[in-house]
């Protein structure tokens, strides 16, 4: 054959020929020394060229590697997981506020703008929804100033939680103001119930229960990397969950079935319907405007 | 989506890949931030749709930096884009800086397309995907890599060339 050419060579680094052509060009680089020196050349322009462009990854943000979810790689994590207290129980006879914030997972990056922040209202177990409307509108009366854990900026809740969980089931993007809000109704047949956060980014989450105040019904929070846990007690507790605006991916689940997923911009109710949460109005999952 | 964790998991798996992909093509870290998130957005609605996932957000970041690339090339052309992440600050970052910028400056000599197939097989893509991801014949893809590579080197060997004292 005559000299193969640039490209020809480079197929044949590549290993991207099928087999008659690679030893076509393989039988003629064993005996020509112009091509053999040439695709020396041309591997070895290519190795440099991974170093080069390696460089290049010197200029990365160092946050860019940590912000993979190593959920595979850490099977076992939740034999870590610690428990942790209430942080404040109002006393009996009124509806009870328990919250607890986490930092979960990997380390803050700073150069990404702020750009939304979510407010997410589960309401779990309970009667039908009918019953659960003077319950919700009390413990709404009733909450305790919230706890300066997490920045103002970032944990946005200006809506009154009574308000939203009855004014619509839908899911509710606030773009304008840098605020989304989902509202999930409950349903009958809920009960004890497990509501599980998991986050992607090192971020304060914090997540406020309210229930008709009883001994019985205190929940117990739980923290591992990448996740808060609450297990709930009894039924007609409304979880509210407000993560931050710099956070990138999110689950939430009931029980085990996811019920909200986050990414970027966009949050996604997803369409399981669990033994004691149920999303109505669903519809695609909404990506909010830019600020 | 059906299943979130699968998602999760492509998240996991590429993300990092793709925001690397997109800052070696715009050097821009913030651009790169945008366009990854964008794509796993798009990736979330249309995912039932999807069977490559990989070769998918890879074709969608490029088409959006082409995009981006046309909407901004007029300003561009005014007003020179600096170098972002590099802030050479300690001495001993001074020459890595510098040869993160020779780097650069010898990828802008690439033809854009052309640029996109060297990066694509730096990732790991073999031609065929290659041709998927930037639209081309895939016998074309070789041409386009080698091209690339002498016009890097070249670049990069003026750049060294004109730097040195």
């Amino acid at each position: 054959m005559s000299h193969p050419s640039e490209a020809l060579l480079l197929a044949f680094a590549d290993d991207e020929l099928d087999a008659e052509r690679r030893r076509e060009v393989d039988a003629h680089v064993q005996v020509c020394g112009l091509c053999r020196h040439a695709l020396r050349d041309l591997e070895q322009a290519m190795s440099g060229l991974t170093v080069e462009l390696a460089l290049l990854d010197t200029a990365e943000p160092a946050g860019w590697q940590s912000l993979i979810i190593p959920r595979k790689a850490r099977p076992g994590r939740s034999a870590s997981v610690e428990e942790l207290p209430a942080a404040d129980v109002v006393p009996r006879g009124r509806a009870s506020r328990t919250s607890a914030t986490a930092h979960a997972g990997r380390p803050p990056r700073t150069f990404v703008p702020l750009r939304w922040a979510a407010v997410l209202l589960v309401v779990v177990g309970g009667g039908a929804a009918a019953m659960a409307v003077p319950r919700w509108r009390d413990a709404a009366t009733h909450l305790v100033a919230p706890k300066a854990t997490v920045p103002a900026a970032r944990a946005v809740a200006t809506t009154p939680v009574a308000d939203v969980a009855m004014s619509s089931a839908a899911v509710s993007i606030l773009p304008s103001g840098g605020e989304a809000t989902v509202a999930l109704t409950s349903t009958a047949g809920g009960g004890d119930g497990r509501v599980l956060v998991e986050v992607s980014d090192r971020s304060d989450v914090q997540v406020t229960v309210t229930t008709a105040t009883s001994e019985r019904m205190t929940p117990r929070f739980t923290s591992a990397d990448g996740r808060l846990g609450v297990q709930l007690a009894g039924h007609g507790s409304l979880v509210r969950v407000a993560l931050p605006a710099t956070l990138r991916l999110a689950r939430i689940t009931h029980d085990g079935a996811t019920i909200v997923t986050i990414s970027g911009d966009a949050i996604n109710p997803t369409a399981a319907r669990t033994s004691g949460v149920i999303l109505a109005g669903m519809g695609q999952p909404q990506a909010k405007e830019r600020r | 989506m059906d299943d979130p964790r699968s998602w999760e998991t492509i998240y996991a798996e590429h993300r990092v890949e793709l925001l690397r992909y997109v800052h070696r093509l715009t050097r821009d870290v913030h651009l790169a931030e945008d366009v990854v998130q964008d794509a796993f957005l798009r990736l979330w609605r249309e995912t039932r749709t999807v069977e490559n996932p990989r070769s998918w957000l890879y074709r969608v970041c490029t088409n959006m930096v082409r995009d981006h690339a046309r909407r901004t090339a007029t300003r561009e052309r005014h007003t020179p884009v600096a170098d972002d992440a590099v802030s050479p600050s300690p001495e001993e970052d001074v020459e890595r800086a510098e040869s993160v910028r020779l780097v650069r400056l010898a990828l802008e000599r690439i033809l854009p397309r052309d640029r996109e197939a060297l990066l694509l097989r730096e990732s790991g893509f073999r031609y065929a995907e290659i041709a998927d991801v930037i639209d081309v014949r895939c016998e074309i893809v070789p041409t386009l890599i080698a091209r690339a590579l002498k016009r890097f080197h070249k670049a990069y060997l003026q750049e060294t060339t004109d730097v040195a004292p």
